[in-house]
């Protein structure tokens, strides 16, 4: 076989094809009204194949369905058994489904104007991928002098450097440490903040903030909120109530999921030094020169 | 190679080609300053008929490089001049996207308040998505710019039933958040 000179070869006229990406057709089932909502998925349920009610809620058992399935087959039916599957009355499935599809409902997402506050039992946002990639996010410990002197840090890991921690009062200012552009930078204006830089948003993985006080031995009187804003001034709160303790207190964790930043509320406090709050939350990779004091 | 296109200019590309199954939209700039070129965004905004876009996942930048239809991408890397590309598939482009707006700001993230004025050339090209030939191009744009730090490049519009494509090179003061909020995103 002789090779051919790459420029004097034929040009390919079937490489565009390969380019060509279909979108997933919808299954033509009761379920494709559900799926024009644009973003969310079509939430497909098995179903449930005893009498049991498959919810979590305590309340009412589910009513006795039916002995003949009225759900046409999806391509998605996971019925194993020819017992007919019980099936909502038709009826009601379309008050039904709604409340069935708030348990994967889609996430919460923020806006300007109306703050969202994360709780223990709502603890989640999601921010789009406008929003987690367009000017910067900035992380402010809203706290008045009473509360002691608090610091604000955190705990991040990045795609290409690895896991770090940014620590002002004992450890580095900025992430990574040397940058001409860091990723997330501490300032102290009014308030402890810090501020990511989202022109690199694709660099950050996962990032913990964490509150703790400056003065190692005192214990903060907990309070004031954390706030966290978008560029368009969308605003997220985390209220910090909590009774006096020392030890440090991660407020929040920010997770990049797929180009959007998931926003959650840990509240969890480490009655300890800031080492052993980064390994409460799994970064065990950062050199540690003591119990509170980072390699730089 | 035909004369490049004025700001405020259109041509009916696919009138010209009515073959046109797919234009990849190229971008360049050149500046001295490369902090300031690290940080300026291109972005797709696929836009209804009054100019607001389809949803928040309809604004195509790095962080999001396609379309919920897939009919509009920007690559993530760009062999060749232009700072960024972005292809659009003309036929998969849904009938509720009345224009395909092409933005640049400037990503402020530290607080440093760099201005597009600091561009020596900024220009907008059609391609051929079939066989990469240059269709179109446009002035250049930088010099009119001052104190700016977002601005409209150009759109690619339906106009009965044939896309058209127009150099706009309008300027914005407020950025991103001026162009968010004439176009309907939500920051």
């Amino acid at each position: 076989m002789t090779l051919t000179n790459p420029t004097a070869a034929t040009k390919r006229t079937d490489l565009p094809w390969l380019r060509q990406r279909a979108v997933p057709r919808q299954p033509t089932t009761a379920l494709a009204d559900h799926a024009t909502t644009p973003g969310v998925a079509p939430v497909i349920e098995a179903p449930a194949t005893s009498r049991v009610s498959t919810s979590l809620d305590l309340g009412a058992p589910v009513p006795e369905p039916p002995a003949t399935p009225a759900k046409t087959p999806s391509m998605l039916d996971l019925t194993l058994s020819d017992e007919p599957a019980p099936a909502i009355p038709a009826a009601e499935r379309s008050t039904a489904r709604p409340a069935a599809r708030s348990k994967t409902a889609p996430a919460r997402r923020a806006r300007p104007g109306h703050p969202e506050i994360l709780t223990q039992k709502a603890p989640t946002v999601e921010l789009t991928a406008v929003q987690s990639g367009v000017g910067a996010l900035s992380i402010t410990a809203a706290c008045s002098d009473e509360v002691g002197d608090i610091r604000i840090g955190c705990v991040y890991q990045l795609r290409t450097t690895g896991e770090g921690i940014v620590q002002p009062a004992g450890g580095p200012d900025t992430a990574p440490a040397t940058s001409h552009q860091p990723l997330i930078r501490h300032d102290r204006d009014r308030f402890e903040t810090l501020t990511v830089d989202l022109r690199q948003s694709r660099e950050l993985e996962r990032l913990v903030v964490l509150l703790y006080s400056a003065t190692a031995s005192e214990p903060l009187r907990w309070g004031g909120t954390l706030l966290i804003e978008t560029s368009g001034d969308s605003r997220i709160e985390v209220p910090l109530e909590r009774p006096s303790s020392p030890g440090v207190l991660a407020a929040l964790s920010i997770y990049n999921i797929n180009g959007r930043y998931v926003l959650r509320a840990e509240q969890q406090l480490t009655n300890g030094p800031v080492r052993e709050a980064c390994a409460a939350f799994g970064f065990n990779r950062i050199t540690w020169l003591d119990d509170r004091t980072p390699l730089t | 190679m035909p004369a490049p296109m004025k700001r405020g200019s259109n041509v009916a590309l696919t009138r010209e080609l009515p073959n046109l199954a797919g234009v990849v939209l190229g971008v360049k700039f050149h500046s001295a300053e490369p902090v300031l070129m690290e940080n300026l965004v291109v972005a797709t905004l696929l836009c209804t008929a009054d100019s607001q876009v389809l949803s928040d996942e309809h604004f195509v930048f790095f962080n999001q490089l396609t379309s919920p239809d897939l009919s509009v991408a920007q690559l993530e890397q760009v062999l060749g001049l232009d700072m960024a590309q972005i292809e659009v598939d003309l036929p998969d482009v849904p009938a509720d996207v009345a224009k395909i707006v092409v933005v640049a700001y400037i990503n402020d993230g530290q607080g440093r308040r760099r201005t597009l004025g600091q561009l020596r050339d900024a220009t907008i090209r059609v391609l051929n998505l079939a066989d990469n030939s240059e269709l179109v191009t446009s002035e250049n744009l930088a010099p009119a710019l001052t104190s700016e730090t977002g601005m409209v490049l150009g759109e690619l519009y339906r106009h009965s039933g044939e896309w058209k494509f127009k150099v706009v090179g309008q300027g914005y003061t407020n950025g991103i958040a001026g162009m968010a909020a004439d176009y309907g995103v939500t920051l």
